[in-house]
């Protein structure tokens, strides 16, 4: 997010300026000073993707600058977060990797946009990646983690041991095909490259090759995969039809609020709309090139409308109930989701920019025919820019408001209602309302609400008071301890500090948990219970154990912390503690019924009564890292059996793919890469 | 393959071959009225032979064949062995002439018997062939038959060039595994022979590429003994929607032309109702740029590329002007020599990342190889979908019963009998309406009238339509005279082909019931071996019924039963 927001930037109460403050100012005597680094980095890419370029109505605005955080950068780029290794297997090659330091590249904002210099496609998809992590970073109020690698059994496939990923890897021409996703596997996101099919020849040449890694959209959502990936591992398990599509409709909503942070390009399209936003527009469009180039009418996805097949024109989408229910292939079920985030968006642009179009006109609102003033573009691309950062900001800040496990769309808007309440009490412009109204038009409810109204929504705060002393203790215990080099603990340890070591903390944080609530939390009590947990002998047998004491396994799967601003302009900080434990499930009722007969060392788990899936439940703990109270506790009760039923009916209602007629062996190899921007099989 | 060899249908056969004679006790016969239908129990393998009463004596037959092959990985005596068998035991039973052969489509478990290490010299020498019927995509005079022709070709090429690097990179895959699958379906490979013909673009990247993919695998071998040799001069292509073709000499009889359709859409297509996004990216220009990465470039047969187009095509492939390229060999050669050598890139430490052994898990060599699995099951369908579906009507012209024989047509080819295949805002494939009689018949009448069906691609999930398919036929109370024949042999498909669901069991529980468990497989008598096989009973549906109980003769040979005209 580069671009000329300065002022607005100081409002931003959680942001994550580099720590080059601290220098000491120059000294009246002595050596001049070194100058301090400077706090962005300029670098020239594509505003969409190459495809602007070929008509001379957006050719204006085909290029941009984004600023990203000034970091120290090896040739690749290879930086602290990203590394861009440009092989090119398909072509048997590898292509040079750009130097970003270099003087005539600084000077000049970086390699000018081009299709035809490999070099230029590093520094675009570093660039478009960066500002992703940077959107997510300054949402979020700490430094942005990749998924730790995992190793697993070869046979059973059980994890045996986990390190941190410090860098996520990026290929920009991996695959020669018209797809890209991010990896979880190899923490990597690989992009395709492809000779086009055009339906339209007026938009490009046809067999002209697209590269996947020029287009912001794909970039930044195949990143935000990533990013997702790194807060919420078990959001890539379909445990039911929402989660992924969450996934895909999450990395879209990325994508498409940042168009609104393009500066160039909105005020060029809100002149173009004359401030309509929801009529066709590029900016509601998603990889535009991509979808020409596969031979569709219009881009890859639409959030506002779509062309009509038979009449060839553009129509707006009309918000259907029904399709929800009916909707399974990810993409298009989180379409649904992403529709409704940008309906929301588009009434409260609406409603904030009344005041301006009624000035404008004399009181009347009813624009008169003809171009807007220019002053007034500039107004309204700057409301468009506000609303869409605060959407954005607030679908990143609702994160760490979701389950571990299990997420439903309906559960997401609860989260989206809470993390909103947290920063803005006063819902005076009506952001919730607006978000719920979305929803609601497309039939997406959250289970077991009475009402749809904000409050009901909001997450319940915990009622048992006798949590508000016990998790003060936990607390203690953690600030208590000391890291690897005798440094007390702290609750900024994922703000502050080399990103490197944020990870080892993590596992150390984690520790110190799951110790507390071994030895604190008694295993039978109402306390575990109302926490979704099954912590005792008696738990239900398909429970897993532990090979130690024989009790079920718990896992702290996160601990993090979520900052959140408070009355007079300073920051709080909560302590977001996930737990999660897995269950043995089957695709038949009868053998789950079988299966919780068994005592829960039964030998029949490992032979004739292994599992058909993974049954996951626990809870995410939003603790107040001042006072120990429990904010809120969101449930996902590993002993649900209604809710085991419906993941039942799910792992067995899944039609056979076509793949899976031929390889039947492995269930995961329909999706062996989840994230695919186009999936391989259907 | 020259195209001038296979002109159209040509009858009178030159009576040169001295037809062999022998074991008259072994002769099939045709029923008074009717058809006599023998279901060869190759395994997992179509053979067929069809027996019409011809003229007046009941040993005067009129023979068709429909296909002869097996599962390429079929273990001894069930492979060759049993082909010879059961081609001996045709020649002796049609007396050493069969008057049709049909062949439905170019994979190895339809037509091996034809190939020169199976039963071809049985066939050239001691059994005389009348017609060969093949599809209209065989005819490699017609333009769209020669790009689909071609396109497989290539496309076995590529993927047998992928499956060699995914190889060679050492990786479980289970691309790799399903790759190698469908190549089986041509009769294996020869790898050896392919290999060694490459052209050595060593640019394109990787070892023994192969540029313009002239090779031949062995299902092609046979087709082309078939084409050319065997039918040569009396080949006839059928097309689909042309008027019904009598029998010579049979009265009462005709066929119907159901597939393949004209349209290459329908035939890529295993499923014309998908999304439209997937098979567009799919399209031509993108499967060329993964194909020539394979080293490999799909081209005409008459037009043998020449150095500068292989350069041209080569050019085109990569993505780059050729100044960019760092070759792969060069980066990875971290000798000390070359580390010597401080500016080479092996030198270069961020190359080495990549390299690094620590990282070793984060490469990505082979993934692009991955979509090769997509093109595997385009190949797949595509080969399944040019299959010459017949109808064969027995009784007066437009009433009479009808004996389905839909190759291993997948959904494409189904779905294009019942006339224009909607598809978006295009119509794909043509209206077809047959005149028998005074009667226009449409294909769900076809349907509605059959008593017979063949199961399509040994019962596959793929390849039986519901609405427009199985729903037609029989009664939901099994109360109807309908039988189903099912080559296959679920041991072998499951075991050694791997597919999972073949035969798929809700499709068995479907034709259990509007059969009334009249089903006839191949490998009947076999023992289940889990909850999960067909073998065993399944809830819902009846009994599978034991042949013997409604058939002429069970034996361990074939089947055989016998279709009478309605009264």
């Amino acid at each position: 997010m580069a671009q000329d927001q300065s002022k607005q930037r100081k409002e931003e109460t959680a942001s994550s300026t580099p720590q080059e403050a601290a220098r000491p100012s120059g000294a009246p005597h002595g050596p001049v000073p070194a100058s301090p680094d400077p706090p962005y980095r300029r670098l020239r890419v594509y505003t969409f993707d190459p495809s602007l370029a070929t008509q001379l109505e957006t050719s204006l605005i085909n290029q941009m600058v984004l600023r990203v955080p000034w970091e120290k950068l090896d040739r690749g780029p290879v930086g602290d977060y990203l590394a861009v290794i440009d092989t090119d297997p398909p072509s048997n090659c590898f292509y040079a990797p750009v130097d970003l330091n270099d003087p005539a590249l600084l000077a000049q904002d970086g390699l000018a946009p081009s299709e035809g210099n490999p070099k230029f496609h590093q520094q675009m998809v570093y660039a478009v990646a960066m500002s992703t992590i940077q959107n997510f970073e300054q949402a979020l109020g700490r430094r942005a983690l990749w998924a730790p690698r995992f190793e697993r059994d070869a046979k059973t496939r059980e994890v045996t041991s986990s390190a941190p990923v410090h860098r996520l890897r990026i290929y920009p021409h991996a695959l020669r095909e018209a797809n890209a996703y991010y990896s979880p596997d190899k923490k990597a996101l690989l992009f395709g490259y492809f000779p086009s099919v055009l339906s339209n020849p007026v938009e490009g040449l046809p067999g002209g090759l697209v590269f996947t890694c020029l287009s912001h959209d794909v970039v930044a959502h195949e990143t935000t995969h990533a990013l997702l990936d790194g807060l919420h591992r078990y959001f890539a398990e379909p445990s039911n039809p929402d989660v992924l599509a969450f996934h895909e409709a999450f990395a879209d909503v990325v994508a498409l609020f940042q168009h609104f942070m393009q500066p160039e390009a909105l005020r060029h399209q809100i002149a173009k709309t004359r401030g309509d936003l929801a009529s066709q527009n590029l900016l509601g469009e998603l990889a535009h090139q991509f979808g020409q180039a596969i031979g569709s009418r219009g881009a890859l996805r639409d959030a506002i409308g779509r062309v009509n097949p038979v009449t060839g024109k553009w129509e707006p989408q009309v918000p259907d109930p029904e399709l929800y229910p009916i909707t399974t292939e990810p993409h298009d079920r989180g379409a649904i989701l992403v529709a409704a985030l940008f309906d929301a968006f588009l009434s409260i642009y609406r409603s904030r920019i009344a005041d301006l179009l009624r000035i404008a006109t004399g009181g009347t609102g009813v624009l008169p025919a003809g171009n807007l003033h220019p002053d007034l573009v500039n107004r309204l691309a700057n409301e468009a820019t506000k609303t869409a950062g605060h959407i954005l900001h607030m679908a990143i800040r609702a994160l760490d408001y979701c389950p571990p496990v299990d997420i439903t769309f309906g559960e997401y808007l609860r989260a989206l209602v809470t993390a909103d309440w947290d920063v803005v009490p006063d819902d005076s412009l009506g952001y919730r309302i607006a978000v719920i109204e979305a929803f609601r038009r497309r039939g997406i409810y959250p289970r077991g609400v009475r009402t749809l109204a904000a409050d009901a929504l909001r997450w319940q705060r915990h009622e048992r008071p006798s949590f508000y002393g016990l998790l003060r203790e936990l607390l203690d215990s953690m600030l208590r301890e000391e890291d690897w080099e005798r440094r007390r603990l702290t609750l900024e340890w994922q703000a502050t500090g080399r990103r490197e070591d944020i990870g080892k903390l993590n596992e150390q944080y984690r520790f110190i948990a799951w110790n507390w609530i071994k030895r604190n939390l008694p295993a039978d009590s109402e306390e575990a219970r109302s926490l979704g947990l099954a912590l005792g002998a008696n738990a239900p047998s398909t429970i897993f154990r532990s090979r130690f004491d024989g009790l079920p396994t718990l896992e702290v799967h996160s601990v993090r912390t979520a900052r959140r601003p408070v009355e007079g302009g300073s920051t709080k900080l909560d302590l977001v503690v996930e737990l999660v434990q897995r269950r043995r499930g089957y695709v038949t009722h009868e053998r789950q019924a079988e299966a919780e007969k068994e005592p829960a060392d039964s030998q029949r788990f490992w032979k004739d009564l292994q599992a058909d899936f993974k049954f996951r439940g626990g809870c995410t703990l939003l603790i107040d890292g001042e006072t120990g109270d429990l904010r809120y506790c969101v449930l996902k009760s590993i002993r649900s059996e209604a809710r085991l039923a419906r993941q039942r009916a799910f792992a067995s209602g899944r039609d056979p793919s076509l793949r899976a007629t031929y390889s039947p062996a492995d269930p995961r190899a329909a999706v062996r890469e989840p994230f695919a921007l186009l999936h391989r099989s259907r | 393959m020259s195209p001038k060899a296979a002109p159209r249908s040509t009858r009178k056969p030159p009576a040169k071959k001295a037809s062999a004679k022998k074991a008259p006790s072994r002769r099939m016969t045709a029923p008074a009225k009717g058809v006599k239908v023998r279901m060869y129990r190759t395994g997992l393998g179509d053979c067929f032979l069809l027996a019409f009463p011809k003229g007046r004596s009941r040993k005067d037959a009129f023979y068709l064949m429909i296909d002869c092959g097996v599962y390429f990985r079929t273990p001894e005596p069930g492979n060759v062995t049993r082909i010879r068998q059961i081609v001996g035991d045709i020649r002796d039973a049609t007396g050493g002439r069969i008057d049709v052969l049909a062949v439905t489509h170019e994979h190895w478990d339809h037509v091996s018997g034809f190939h020169s290490t199976q039963a071809q010299e049985i066939f050239e020498k001691e059994i005389e062939l009348g017609e060969l019927w093949m599809a209209w995509t065989e005819d490699l005079r017609i333009s769209l038959a020669r790009d689909l022709h071609e396109g497989r070709v290539a496309a076995r090429a590529a993927l047998r060039q992928a499956l060699t690097r995914m190889q060679g990179l050492g990786a479980q895959s289970t691309t790799a595994e399903l790759v190698g699958k469908m190549l089986d379906f041509f009769g294996g490979s020869l790898e050896g022979s392919e290999a060694a013909a490459g052209l050595g673009m060593g640019a394109a990247g990787g070892g023994g590429s192969v540029f313009g993919a002239k090779k031949s695998v062995q299902t092609e071998e046979a087709m082309t003994w078939l084409r050319d040799a065997y039918g040569k001069d009396r080949t006839r292509f059928l097309e689909p929607g042309e008027s019904p073709v009598a029998l010579a000499g049979v009265s009462g009889v005709r066929v119907y032309v159901l597939g393949p359709p004209e349209d290459p859409v329908l035939i890529k297509r295993s499923d014309p109702t998908g999304d439209e996004v997937f098979p567009k990216a799919m399209a031509a220009a993108v499967e060329a740029s993964f194909f020539a990465a394979c080293g490999v470039m799909p081209g005409r047969p008459e037009a043998t590329p020449s150095d500068d187009d292989l350069q041209e095509a080569l050019s085109m492939s990569i993505p780059f002007d050729i100044v960019y390229q760092i070759p792969f060999a060069d980066v990875q050669k971290a000798t000390p020599a070359a580390v010597e050598e401080p500016s080479g890139p092996a030198a270069d430490p961020h190359f080495q990342r990549y390299f690094a052994a620590e990282n070793a898990w984060r490469r990505i060599d082979g993934d692009w190889l991955e979509a090769a699995a997509e093109f595997a099951l385009q190949l797949d369908n595509a080969t399944n979908n040019t299959s010459l579906a017949l109808a064969f009507e027995v009784g007066p012209p437009g009433e009479g019963k009808v004996l389905l024989f839909p190759g291993d047509a997948q959904v494409g080819n189904w779905r294009s009998w019942f006339g224009k295949v909607k598809l978006g805002q295009r119509e794909l494939g043509k209206d077809m309406v047959w005149k028998a009689g005074s009667h226009d018949v449409t294909a769900e009448d076809l349907l509605r009238r059959t008593v017979l069906y063949k199961v399509g691609h040994h019962g596959s999930h793929n390849a039986t339509l519901r609405q427009q398919g199985l729903e037609l036929m029989g009664r939901s109370d099994g109360t109807s005279e309908l039988v189903a024949f099912l080559p296959v042999d679920e041991h072998v498909a499951r075991e050694l082909a791997h597919y999972g669901e073949m035969p798929l069991r809700s499709l068995i529980k479907e034709l259990a019931i509007r059969t009334g468990g009249r089903i006839v497989r191949n490998d009947e008598g076999a023992q289940p071996k889990d909850a999960e096989s067909t073998l065993a009973p399944i809830e819902g549906a009846p009994p599978i019924r034991p042949s013997k109980s409604f058939l002429d003769a069970s034996t361990e040979l074939y089947f055989e039963y016998t279709v009478a005209p309605p009264d």
